[in-house]
Parts: structure tokens; sequence; C-alpha cells
């Protein structure tokens, strides 16, 4: 559907050039959302941007539904108003000297054009009830809350039914609970209307909620492009592993390959570690970081009957949060965090063992 | 050759182009025109395309016998126009925001009505009042000082100057005012809980924080003072006073020589040169005052400070201040239109009250196209400068056309080049042109060009203010939801600005009304406007007439204004607003 080969972008930030895109390819497919994810600054709104032909780019291509909407070679540039894309801003950008109505109807009259108004008037109903804001028609935009505002916007991007819905940051600016709320339901939205989106957003929560397929953003290039469930559990950069949730990091040198395929076993301060790496990226010797993540961690009262992977520590904080208890165990210097159910009865100071699944520890070069 | 088509595609045929094409003909011109009198003043003769460039004025100029004594005037009249508005501004804006004088309101509404009065008339009312052969406060002294002339002159520099300051102590005390505003109280309540009493919060606090806001207006009004002609014109010019300003307009008006271009050119450099060096020190001073100013969250009041029985003697400040500011000078214009002739009050003076200056007023007006010029005079400068700076301001805020911040400079240029050269500088391209546009010299177009310009940096930072304010992404939307560049303009940018381009539209259409410098500078009998005829009524001896005329213009002005905020009421909350 949506196809970036090679965009580039460059900034001028008082005199001097910010490179905020470069080189960044990737394709969406159709009934896809894909999500852009990364820290504030790491190029994701440009690119988003770009797509929507708001910012020119400095070299690469655009394909939308294989038509041309920029091409850095020959300069070609379909304006904004001629592509058919549909935006949710992060502020809404809900006009405020319109009525809700006005506002749902208004790229009906300017994307469609002739269009009778019984047909707008029936567009505009459909929207609003995709969105739950049936009956809420001549409400002056002035008199939305915030969650009001952002269906309104979501129903003026979806009224002309585009090819794409591009979001940029559309939950940032909600509080924790309608946060939630929203996300079920733009995720409820995407089954029912099978949308394509291109998401963009800094929230791994949402990132993973939501999406298809996941690129993790940082300084204007893509570091990892894959499924939830791939970039949460595989990361293929300290980076990424981070970024994405929280992570505990070990770092070592790869010292042998297990005989048993991908297994590999790294030296660490705490002591031999097995877990799982690429072949193509790993060779002996290397320093090299296992990333573990605090759930995938398995805690242990008494001694467990398996050796291998097994740590003994001692409990140093403990912070019961109802589902679960977060605990920070001491091994030496080093201070791992784990993530256990709130129903263990622990101790500060208590002595436990900590079982590292070998499949969920994940080997990566360090980054140089 | 394909790659200059792709580009001519993308750029030629945006929609948005024709505005980019019209901001950079509007700055190209202010350019022009500044440029116009460095290059005159450089030129020998009358203005001409070939003619040689030589430095023949400046010297002309630096050798006249009068220019020491003009340099000393000019300077003079310079500082103490600045005394005097800071004197009556600073004290004024104190008491009206910050303390429990009573009538406050009244005087702020005051304060605004004074745009009602021009300027000039002001002056001619002064006149009135104090020339030493008829003023009316001369005559009643001499009751008890027996002197045959005087015993108070108005033709000096001292006069000048008080008049210049008192006329320019309007902008003064709105920009002190909005410092003093600007004040977070919290400021003044900290030092208060650390032991300050009400006097010294106000000169360790209040002062230090309002300085900028001081300063800055204080080089905003020796700007304006030192290129100020109607003051010195009718002040000084008679009796052979000069300053730069009136020598710039005599060496090219003047009844007993020939014009001389080169040498009112040179003048007006030896302005500009200064202006525009302050210009730098203004926008520097600007900026630290804004930096003080607090952007304070809602719904906070600002505590009045009690005056106890010095209230009263804050009340009598102000209102001897709109006495002699407004209150004496328009009684004694409408004294003067009612009388045949001049004459001190008395009774046989009541005897002789008539509508005689009214009379011929009104056959003048309706004669003539007075009317119909002033009217399209003050509409084409409004709709010109707000449409022009709305142009400015998108361009700047909103687009990234290289150059764009050569843009912004240009558009702030006006205010620091004095008014009196712009219009010199449209005069001779005026003759410049005589042959190809011959209709241009004298027309009412040159009268609009050169106003219009003169108006568009107040505009454009006012436009520029408000457009800060709306987020580029409502914009954005509409450019998503399908509609061009110049749609979301019509459809977002417009109706969200109203109340601002609305008060813009206002202020400059009562600007070029009251406006007299460059109506005079650029006469002919075609682009005769109610200022310029009031004026050559008045300097012709006709001065029961041109008083009537001047109670006729304050009126009609008055209701038009009063119709409109009635009609807009939005209009009032926008004024107050600045």
């Amino acid at each position: 559907m949506l196809q970036v080969s090679e965009l580039h972008k460059t900034y001028d930030l008082e005199g001097k050039p910010v490179r905020a895109v470069r080189g960044v390819s990737f394709t969406i497919e159709k009934s896809q959302v894909y999500t852009l994810l990364g820290p504030s600054g790491c190029g994701k709104t440009t690119i988003l941007r770009c797509v929507a032909g708001l910012e020119q780019p400095d070299k690469g291509e655009i394909h939308l539904g294989g038509k041309l909407l920029y091409s850095g070679a020959t300069g070609e540039s379909v304006p904004t108003y001629r592509r058919d894309v549909g935006m949710v801003f992060q502020s809404y950008a809900i006009w405020p000297h319109m009525t809700v109505f006005q506002n749902v109807a208004f790229p009906l009259y300017y994307r469609v054009k002739h269009i009778p108004k019984k047909e707008v008037e029936r567009f505009v109903k459909e929207a609003l009830s995709m969105v739950h804001l049936d009956g809420l028609e001549d409400r002056s935009a002035t008199l939305l809350s915030g969650g009001q505002q952002q269906r309104v916007a979501l129903a003026r991007s979806l009224v002309y039914k585009p090819s794409i819905l591009l979001l940029d940051e559309p939950l940032s600016n909600l509080d924790a609970r309608l946060r939630d709320e929203m996300r079920n339901e733009i995720k409820e939205l995407v089954n029912k209307l099978h949308l394509t989106i291109l998401f963009v957003t800094h929230d791994q929560v949402e990132a993973l909620s939501l999406s298809d397929r996941i690129a993790v953003m940082q300084d204007g290039v893509i570091v990892q492009e894959g499924s939830p469930k791939d970039i949460y559990i595989y990361p293929q950069k300290e980076f990424v592993g981070t970024f994405v949730g929280k992570a505990n990091r070990l770092r070592g040198i790869l010292t042998s390959k297990h005989s048993d395929g991908q297994l590999w076993t790294v030296k660490t301060s705490i002591g031999q570690v097995r877990g799982l790496g690429s072949e193509d990226l790993l060779r002996q010797g290397d320093e090299v970081v296992v990333l573990v993540r605090p759930n995938a961690i398995t805690l242990h009262v008494s001694k467990p009957e398996t050796q291998a992977n097994v740590v003994e520590g001692e409990v140093k904080s403990l912070n019961f949060a109802g589902a679960m208890t977060e605990c920070i165990v001491a091994k030496g210097d080093v201070l791992l965090e784990i993530q256990t159910s709130g129903l263990i009865d622990l101790e500060q100071g208590q002595k436990v063992y900590l079982e590292f699944p070998p499949d969920l520890c994940r080997i990566i070069p360090t980054s140089p | 050759m394909v790659k200059v088509l792709v580009w001519a595609r993308r750029n030629l045929l945006n929609p948005e182009m024709p505005l980019f094409g019209l901001g950079i003909i509007a700055a190209a011109t202010i350019c022009i025109l500044v440029a116009i009198v460095l290059w005159a003043s450089f030129m020998k003769g009358l203005p001409s395309f070939g003619a040689p460039w030589s430095l023949v004025n400046y010297l002309d100029v630096f050798s006249a016998s009068m220019l020491p004594q003009a340099a000393l005037n000019t300077g003079i009249v310079g500082f103490g126009t600045v005394f005097v508005s800071l004197s009556l501004a600073v004290p004024m804006a104190w008491l009206i925001q910050c303390t429990n004088m009573p009538g406050k309101r009244i005087f702020l509404t005051f304060m605004f009505l004074g745009i009602l009065l021009p300027g000039f008339l002001v002056i001619i009312g002064w006149i009135m009042l104090a020339s030493p052969d008829i003023g009316i406060i001369n005559a009643a002294l001499r009751v008890f000082i027996p002197v045959e002339r005087g015993p108070l002159s108005i033709y000096n520099i001292p006069s000048i100057a008080l008049l210049q300051g008192m006329a320019l102590s309007a902008n003064a005390f709105f920009m002190v005012s909005g410092a003093f505003l600007a004040i977070d109280p919290s400021h003044e309540e900290s030092a208060e809980v650390s032991g300050a009493n009400r006097l010294q919060n106000l000169r360790r606090i209040a002062l230090p924080l309002i300085m900028p806001a001081v300063v800055a207006s204080a080089i905003y009004n020796f700007m304006t003072a030192v290129s100020m002609f109607e003051v010195a014109a009718l002040l000084g010019m008679p009796k052979g006073i000069w300053v730069f300003s009136t020598l710039i307009y005599d060496y090219v008006h003047g009844e007993e020589t020939l014009p001389n271009y080169g040498i009112s050119a040179v003048m007006g450099v030896l302005i500009m040169v200064p202006t525009l060096f302050s210009l730098f020190f203004y926008q520097r001073m600007l900026k630290k005052s804004h930096r003080f100013a607090t952007v304070t969250g809602k719904g906070y009041r600002r505590k009045t400070v009690d005056l106890g029985r010095w209230k009263w003697v804050g009340f009598g400040f102000l209102v001897f201040v709109f006495l002699i500011k407004l209150v004496l000078p328009f009684f004694a214009v409408l004294w003067t239109s009612l009388l045949p002739r001049v004459q001190m009050p008395s009774l046989e003076a009541l005897q002789s009250i008539g509508l005689a200056g009214y009379q011929e007023a009104l056959s003048l007006l309706i004669r003539s196209n007075l009317v119909s010029n002033t009217l399209q005079l003050m509409l084409s400068v409004a709709l010109l400068s707000v449409f022009i700076s709305l142009i400015f301001s998108w361009i700047v805020l909103r687009t990234r056309l290289p150059g764009k911040y050569a843009i912004d400079t240009i558009s702030m240029l006006p205010h620091a080049v004095p008014e009196l050269t712009f219009a010199f500088s449209v005069l001779f391209l005026s003759i410049l042109l005589a042959r190809a546009v011959p209709a241009f010299y004298g027309s009412l177009t040159s009268i609009i060009l050169a106003v219009t310009i003169v108006r568009i940096p107040y505009t454009t930072r006012t436009i520029t203010a408000s457009l800060v304010k709306i987020h580029p992404e409502l914009e954005e939307a509409v450019e998503i939801s399908g509609g061009s560049r110049v749609t979301s303009i019509i459809k977002v940018i417009l109706p969200l600005i109203t109340p601002s381009l609305f008060y813009c539209f206002i202020w400059s259409a009562l600007h070029s009304y009251r406006e007299v410098t460059i109506p005079l500078f650029l006469n002919s009998p075609r682009n005769m406007v109610l200022s310029t005829a009031i004026w050559n009524n008045w300097t012709s001896g006709e001065k029961s007439t041109a008083a009537a005329m001047g109670i006729i213009m304050v009126f009609s002005m008055g209701v038009i204004l009063s119709i409109l905020i009635r009609a807009f009421p939005q209009f009032l909350g926008e004024l107050k607003r600045r």
C-alpha cells in the first residue's frame, strides 16, 4: 500500500543542519497497522509528515497504492491536498470556529467535492457513530472534552475513507484512563474497518498493543523492524531491548557456542549465562550484552533442581503493586530487576534463586 | 530541461504563489522607497534617471550656515519631547493601572478618544490659547499683567517639545501600561513579605521591571520626535525656527526658492541614519522587556496600591493632563469655529457667535471631492495595510520561502525610517515617473502608497501576534482534508483572527484620517483630503473655516467610530487587550 524508500530529510535548526531522517525504507501492506516507535527527535514524526506532504524530503521516494507521491530524483511531489491520506494530529486540530458537523463534513466538500447535501449528512452521521459521538453534530467544537475532540478528529479523517490513515501520537494528550479507552476503541475500529495505518508514537505499550508491525527508530534510522512479539522478545540491538520495555543488561564475553543449536554461553559478572543469539552477528570472544526481561526471570525461594542459568542472590528491595511484585535482587555488585507474582511472600534480605530461561535471554553484540 | 519544467509546475502553479508574489512586491516597494532617498541625496539637480552621482548635496548641506542651528534645534526638540512624554506617561500609566485613583476607566477611555483629535488640531487649539497676539490665555493674563503682547508665547523650541511630548505621551503610556500589567504580582508580594513598604516596592521592584519598556518607548519617541513635522511646521516655520523635518519640507515646497530635492534628501538621510541605528537598540530593549513579562495563568487579579488621600492628587494630575492635552485645545478650536473672526471670549464676542465658518466649511466639503478623497484614503489604507501585513505575517510564520526573514525585517523598516522620508521618496518617484505614468504625480494613490507603508509595521506586529497563537496543525488539517493552503487561510486563519484584523483595519483607517504630514508633502489640488484642507485654510488665514472643518471632522469620526463599536462589540474587546 505505502512504500517509502531511502527517505532523507535534513532540517536547518538555527543555522545548524539536523539530519532528521537518514535513509529510511519500509513498506506497509493493505490493512496493516505499521508503527514507527522511538524517542522524541528520532525522526518518526518527520517521516509521517513527509508521507502527508506537509514536509518536503530531500531524497527518496514515496508511493501510495502504486501512485508516486514524491520522488527526489525528478523533484515531483503531489501536494498534500491531492494525496489520498487521512491524518489525526497530535493536537487534534479541531477547528474551534466550526461545529462538530462542519468539522467532519469539511473534507467531504474539499476532497470528494460535488457531493449532494443528503449524502454529506449521511456520511458525517456514519463517521460520528463510528466514534460513538452520535447526536453531537451541532455542538460547537470549543465545547468538546479532550476525548471528544480526539473522536471528532478520527471521524474527520475517516469520513472520506482515505487509503491510509496517519496517526501522530494521537493518545499522548489524553489522561491515562482515557488513553486506554481510546486505544481499545482504535483497535476495534481497525479490526472492523480493516484500516491501513501509519502510527507514530513513543509509547511502547501503544505500539505493542496496536501494531501489526513495528519499526523502532533511533537517530533518523530504523534500527529494527518486526512484529510486536519479535521486537519485544528478540531485540537485535541493545537500544531496542531497553527502549521497548524494561530489560536487565548483563555484560560479558562470548565464550562458546553450545552444542544444541543456537544457544551460546557468555561469561558475565554473575557467572556463566546461556542464551539465544544470531549466528551472523556473533563471534567467539566478542564483547556482548545479555538482555533479560524482568518478567522472563523465574524466582525460586528454594534451590531449584536445574543447575544451568540459575543464580543465587539477595532481595534488596520490594515494590508490591497488586498484580505483581517488582523486586530488585543483588548478586554481588549487580542489581537485577524481576517482576514476579504478587502472591509470593518475600522479605527484604531473603536469599532467592533466579532462573534465566535460556530461550528468553537474548545475546546481542555490544553496540560500537 | 525536465527539471526546470517540474520545478515550474511545482512552484509556479502552486496556489500560494500569488501570495508570495504580492508579499515580495510589497517588500521590494518598501526597500526601493528607502533606497530612493539615498540615491536622491547623491543626485544633482532635478529628479531624472540620467543624473550623475555627486557629493555636491552633502557639501552644500554641511557648508550651509543654518545647519548647526537646525541640528541643535532638532536635538533639543528630540530630547525635550522624550522628557515631556515620559514624565506624563509613566505616572499616568502607574496611576491608571496600579492604583485606586478614582475615574481610572474614564481616563483610559479618554486616552483612546485622543485618537479622534488629530495632532494638528491640538496645535491649532494651542495657538488659539497661547499665541502672543491672539491667545485667549494671554488675553486673560493681560488683565493682571500690563504687557502689550504675551506674556506667554508658543512660537519657540520649548513649546514645540512640549506639544510633541503631549502628542507622543499616548504611545509611551500604552507601552509602559503593558509593562506594568505584565508584572507578576507575586514579585511585589514577595517583596512585601520581605518587608518592603509601598514606596520601596515601587522603587526596587516595579520600576526596575518596567525600565526596559520605559527605555524602549523613550527610544521610539525620540525616533518619532526628530522627524515629526506638524508641530515644528505650525510653531517654528512662521518665526524662522528650523528643524530638519521642516527644512526637508521647505527645500521641496518652499515658496521663495526653487525646489532642491538633493538637499532635502541629504536631510532625510541625516535623520534616517540615527533612527535606523536606534531601531537596533529599540528592538533589543523590546526583547528585554518581553523577557521580564511573565505569562501568568488565568484568574489572577492585580492588587491595587491604596493611595489614601493622595489619590486626589493623582486625580488632579490626570485632569490637568487631559485638560491641556485634549479639552482646552478642543474648546479653543470650537470657539474659533463659531466666530467670524478671531476674538477673545467676552459678552460682545458671544453676540457675534454664528455658524458662518460651518457654512463656508460645508460648502467647501460639498463643492470639492474632499469627503470622497478622505474616505477613499481611509478605506484603501486600511484594506491594503491589513492585507499586506497578513501576507507578511503568514509568509514569516507559516512558509519556508527562502529569505522570509528579510521580509520580517523589511516589514519593520518603516518603523525606523521617518514617515517624512517616505513622503519624500514617493514624491521623488512620482516626478521620476512623470513621463511614464503622469497620473501618479499629485494623485491620491501616491498618498495611499506612502501612508500604507507607514502603517505596515504596527499592523504586521499586531497580526503576527495573533497568528502566532493559532496552532499550525489547524491549517495542516485543512490540507489533509483536501483544501489548499489558500483554503486554509480563508477557512481557518481569517475567521480565527477576525477581531485582530478588524482592530487593525479601524486603527489604520483612523490613523490615515488624522495623518497630515504625508498628504501635505504630496499635496495637489486633485488629492486634497480633510486634513490638508484644514491645514491650508489655517495657514492661509481662514481660521474660522479651518476650525469648523476640524470640528466637523472630529464629530463625524466620533459618530462613525461609535457606530462601529456598537455594531462590532468584539472591537472594544480587542482595543482593551492592546
